[in-house]
């Protein structure tokens, strides 16, 4: 797509013009001798301005004179996000976009994309691990394992796939269900033991007797289309 | 009443504007700005640029010989030593493009692919083809102007020893082999990817070539054409040079656009 690598068969035509697109690679190799202000001149001299009325300087908490040599991972990651906002990308292509970054700025930066993609009407393209992020930028989802498709995920009907739930004391809450004759599945996360439910309607009567007994709910969470299909293509 | 002086820096600024503008109308601001800052990004790079001219320079002026004037055929022998002096610039300043061939574009040409910082470049918008041109045509330009101006400054200082035809056609073949010695360097440095390695090769090359004192030799054709001034085969070096040095150009374009990058 970006003219790097020649294609062993076939084209792909974008109908857009190159200087509309912008990448956001894995490892981003910025021009090191630059400080942060000078990043910020090139990229406007290449690009136009930024369009929205933000300062992503304070935003993204770089200073000026900072070399790009001296940058963090995260701060470098952030400079390398800076194109994305300036001029009007057709096309954005992003490869891991918040690694390295820390939760605050995370979050205000996906933000900050989002407000973008939508001001500029552009495309994306992003490879990501974080099921978070993919969600938040699309609404179609294509699933790839070893260059064939897996799984296609259309997350416009989120129609929801049970929930999981995590409690201080398991025993005293699967006996508390059983009472109340409620189905549960017993499952492993991330995080650790969990229960799976697929009546919430039914989960409360359970819940308040449980927490009656002095028991404690730590988290309960809705399993989406994705991470459904994700827990079926490991299993 | 207040009046506005114009002082030297808004004439600086207005002149950048301008040639930004020029830039933009050719579409070749981002292949600019990516050639800054891959190729000529420190003042040590800017500065190396002149290395030529700083050799040539300093060999002319450094020059120990002197004329022997207890012997006949004075008139002779001054305008051997002038000849001498001019061709003792010429050579000096080729070991310094030599020098900086080897540098920018068999070491760093290939350097940059090697590290991905082009294909960085190449993502953010820029053409390949523009960018390879622009470069050439900015590494031969700088070379070929500040060739000039030392040989006009040398040949003056030194009592105007060529006619002003000679000297066109001196100066028409140091250009030539200039053209030449570029096409060799990108055409090395595009057919082996290893930076140490095309560095190495093509600085071996043509210290070979001209360490070649063979005035009959194809390599001292080449490499020294600028000697071959008045001799019989002028233009046919002058002509042969220039294809030659196009060709490796071309070629090396060739290469060039079908290599993948990494980013």
């Amino acid at each position: 797509m970006l003219g790097l690598i020649r294609p062993t068969s076939g084209t792909i035509e974008l109908g857009v013009n190159k200087s509309e697109i912008r990448v956001v690679p894995d490892f981003p190799i910025l021009p090191k001798h630059l400080n942060v202000d000078q990043w910020y001149d090139t990229l406007e001299d290449l690009y136009g301005p930024v369009k929205r009325n933000i300062d992503l300087q304070t935003i993204m908490r770089l200073n000026g004179r900072w070399k790009l040599k001296d940058l963090s991972a995260g701060q470098t990651r952030l400079a390398a996000l800076m194109p994305i906002f300036f001029g009007r990308p057709q096309l954005i292509i992003m490869d891991e976009p918040t690694n390295f970054l820390d939760v605050v700025i995370r979050e205000r930066i996906l933000n900050l994309i989002k407000e973008q993609l939508v001001q500029t009407k552009s495309k994306v393209i992003i490879a990501s691990h974080r099921t978070d992020e993919i969600e938040l930028f699309a609404s179609e989802i294509i699933l790839q394992s070893r260059g064939k498709i897996v799984g296609n995920v259309s997350l416009k009907h989120d129609a929801s796939l049970g929930y999981h739930v995590r409690v201080n004391d398991f025993d005293t809450f699967e006996k508390v269900l059983k009472k109340h004759n409620m189905p549960f599945e017993q499952t492993t996360t991330l995080m650790g033991k969990t229960l799976k439910i697929n009546d919430l309607g039914r989960l409360w009567g359970p819940l308040n007797d449980f927490t009656a007994k002095g028991g404690i709910l730590f988290n309960l969470s809705a399993i989406g289309t994705l991470q459904s299909h994700i827990g079926d293509l490991s299993s | 009443m207040s009046s506005e002086s114009l002082t030297l820096n808004d004439i600086l600024k207005a002149v950048e504007k301008k040639f930004v503008h020029y830039e933009k109308k050719l579409g070749i601001r981002t292949e600019k700005k990516a050639a800054e800052n891959l190729m000529f990004h420190t003042n040590a790079h800017m500065s190396m640029i002149l290395l030529p001219l700083y050799f040539g320079l300093i060999a002319y002026l450094f020059r120990g010989n002197a004329i022997n004037v207890d012997l006949g055929q004075f008139s002779l022998r001054l305008t051997t030593f002038q000849e001498n002096n001019l061709f003792t610039y010429a050579l000096f300043f080729k070991i310094g493009i030599l020098v900086i061939l080897t540098y920018y574009v068999t070491y760093h040409w290939t350097e940059i692919k090697r590290d991905n910082t082009y294909g960085y470049w190449l993502a953010s918008g820029v053409d390949r083809m523009k960018f390879f041109i622009y470069v050439i045509l900015g590494l031969l330009s700088n070379l070929i102007f500040s060739m000039i101006f030392g040989l006009i400054i040398v040949n003056s200082y030194n009592s105007q020893i060529f006619t002003l035809g000679e000297f066109v056609i001196v100066i028409a073949l140091i250009i030539s082999n200039m053209i030449f010695l570029t096409g060799l360097a990108f055409f090395v440095s595009e057919s082996i990817n290893h930076p140490e390695a095309s560095g190495f090769i093509f600085a071996l090359i043509s210290a070979i070539s001209i360490s070649n004192t063979n005035y009959d030799s194809i390599s001292n054709k080449l490499f020294l054409s600028e000697l071959h001034y008045n001799s019989a085969d002028t233009m046919l070096i002058l002509i042969f040079s220039n294809i030659i040095g196009i060709t490796l150009i071309l070629l090396s374009y060739f290469l060039h656009r079908r290599k993948d990058i990494n980013l």
